[in-house]
């Protein structure tokens, strides 16, 4: 087995792999992304100018995979369906139809709904949040992964909470709708 | 009676830190050999491909020019639709002078330096966000909600006499045929509605208007105006409006004339084209009425230091380093409680970052909430957008390592 692969394979697969469910909320998917990552980042290494930690790039590299693949689907979903949808229409896309992962299943109600009304943020809203609160990034490595200044990270974080805080409420006031009917 | 979603910010950072953790199911041989198949189908995709390159030179050119040819049409309406804007927005002068005031807040919020219309904000927000996606140009908005100063006057005792001293809370405004259209018809509602408790000092006010140039605005009066009786307490209420409610804007003097005409008696005062007001602030502090309520006022209506000696205004971290002290005789106080102390403060563009020293901490959560309260309107004669408060004592209070606070600004014409 290729040394630089064990390497990277100890020290940051579960991390980005991860990182790619919750972009792709799939786990299928994510298996086929993460090793896309390998073949990119075993091509490219020679070319990792250092200039960013082995971490950030790494998580840029797979950031660029998750979000080809997306739009891929949506191109796709668009062509099928003969129509164009917004990047906020989302929620219509291939994939969400697939059942709960089980890990997120086995969470109270309020966490799946959390997870559930995250794909209803923009594109750049989940990956702050992804990066922020689900890896743990710090501000400073997420502005590095998305090659934004540290402001913009912080300025999205904000405003994708409030954005979540908005979808959440709707969705509350839809389910009381729906059961006072 | 109706139920409230349960969702606030705290708690919707605190449960995606709970969403769980995913790890791959495969062993690392696995994935080993799913990569190592995938790199030898991808070389013999690649030799395929090479051949299919051959035959599908014209391929290129022609989706270029597809492409250019459906640029044109997209554009074409969007030009020809802009034309017809312009057109119509040059039409009557009294209506384009009411279509400019509303243009000219929403243009601030956009440009994320002023934040009078707070339901724009986020809008602005989502559309700026829209034009990174797609590169088309924001759409100006139009404002529903207006943040507006609410006078209120209180009998406050300072220095063994009783005096009234007007505060003015900033609270949203939803536009309407009552409440008016544009901000100065809003402004005009403030003042002379029953609702807020100075109708009768400014009856007869029927226009106000913002001079930019000058940064003014001018009151105008109808011949039914009090003015001249004003005496007393009603005189002290009127000044003490007038220069809190137009100094949030950021501006100079307030003009007063009757029917256009700068012949106005103002009570005690006499004969007075215009008010000089405070537009320079740096700092709030803290006032607790007989009844209980809490108002903010300015440093500099209070004559709290704004600046250095050589007049220059405090930067923004200065100025929360004096809101923590106020001078010996103050009838107010710090909202910035003594256990409190800035370990950094730190402003990146529009962003600014107020980190608490480690063994800070608060009595309670109205302490906290009136110190951040108190920070934001501070902010707001910053050209800040927000701010995240950091440390031990911020987690304790919020249940997260950190708070993010929107500032909302009033300041019109800087």
């Amino acid at each position: 087995m290729g040394e630089e692969f064990e390497r990277l394979y100890e020290t940051y697969h579960h991390t980005l792999f991860q990182y790619l469910f919750y972009m792709v909320r799939n786990r299928e998917i994510a298996e086929e992304l993460v090793q896309e990552v390998y073949i990119k980042v075993l091509h490219s290494y020679q070319s990792f100018q250092g200039k960013s930690s082995e971490k950030t790039w790494l998580y840029s590299v797979a950031k660029h995979v998750g979000i080809d693949w997306i739009r891929s689907q949506t191109r796709k979903k668009r062509k099928w369906e003969g129509k164009q949808f917004e990047w906020s229409e989302r929620e219509f896309e291939i994939q969400d139809h697939s059942p709960l992962p089980e890990e997120i299943l086995v969470q109270k109600d309020e966490i799946q709904q959390i997870y559930q009304t995250l794909k209803m943020c923009t594109e750049d809203q989940q990956q702050v949040i992804i990066l922020r609160y689900i890896q743990m990034l710090s501000i400073s490595e997420t502005a590095d992964v998305l090659g934004w200044t540290e402001s913009k990270v912080k300025t999205t974080q904000h405003r994708a909470i409030k954005a979540l805080k908005q979808h959440l409420e709707n969705s509350y006031k839809y389910s009381v709708k729906e059961v006072s009917e | 009676m109706t139920r409230k979603s349960s969702w606030d910010e705290k708690k919707i950072t605190s449960h995606l830190q709970q969403l769980p953790p995913v790890k791959d199911r495969r062993s690392k041989e696995e994935v080993f050999q799913a990569v190592q198949q995938k790199l030898e189908e991808r070389e013999t995709e690649d030799r395929g491909s090479l051949v299919g390159k051959k035959k599908s030179g014209w391929l290129l050119p022609a989706i270029a020019s597809t492409a250019a040819v459906l640029l044109l049409l997209i554009l074409l309406p969007s030009f020809l639709n802009n034309q017809q804007h312009l057109t119509s927005d040059s039409g009557g002068e009294q209506e384009a002078s009411m279509e400019n005031r509303t243009n000219e807040v929403n243009i601030l919020m956009e440009d994320g330096e002023a934040g009078a219309v707070e339901e724009d904000a986020d809008e602005a927000a989502d559309n700026e966000e829209a034009a990174d996606h797609s590169g088309e140009m924001n759409v100006t908005v139009q404002a529903e909600t207006v943040l507006v100063p609410i006078p209120h006057t209180e009998q406050v005792e300072a220095a063994a006499t009783v005096n009234p001293r007007t505060f003015v809370k900033r609270e949203p405004l939803e536009m309407s045929e009552e409440t008016g259209e544009t901000l100065e018809e809003m402004l005009v509602y403030v003042l002379t509605s029953d609702q807020f408790g100075t109708a009768d000092i400014f009856q007869g006010l029927q226009t106000v208007a913002f001079d930019e140039g000058d940064k003014a605005a001018t009151l105008d009066f109808t011949e039914e105006n009090r003015l001249e009786s004003l005496a007393g307490d009603e005189y002290q209420q009127a000044y003490g409006t007038i220069v809190e409610v137009f100094s949030s804007y950021g501006l100079e003097e307030v003009r007063l004339t009757v029917n256009g005409e700068a012949d106005v008696t103002f009570g005690p005062e006499g004969q007075l084209e215009k008010i000089e007001l405070l537009p320079d602030n740096r700092g709030y502090y803290l006032y607790k009425a007989a009844d209980g309520n809490r108002y903010f006022l300015r440093g500099a209506v209070v004559g709290e230091q704004i600046g250095d000696h050589s007049d220059t205004l405090f930067t923004f971290a200065e100025t929360l380093e004096k809101m923590r002290s106020v001078r010996p005789d103050a009838w107010y106080d710090s909202a910035i409680p003594e256990s409190v102390e800035f370990a950094e403060v730190v402003v990146d563009g529009d962003y600014a970052t107020v980190e608490l020293a480690p063994d800070s901490s608060f009595a309670d959560d109205e302490q906290f909430r009136l110190m951040v309260s108190a920070i934001q309107l501070a902010a707001s004669d910053f050209p800040l957008n927000y701010i995240e408060f950091e440390g031990a004592a911020v987690e304790q209070m919020t249940m997260n390592d950190v708070l993010y606070e929107q500032v909302e600004h009033l300041r019109l014409f800087d």
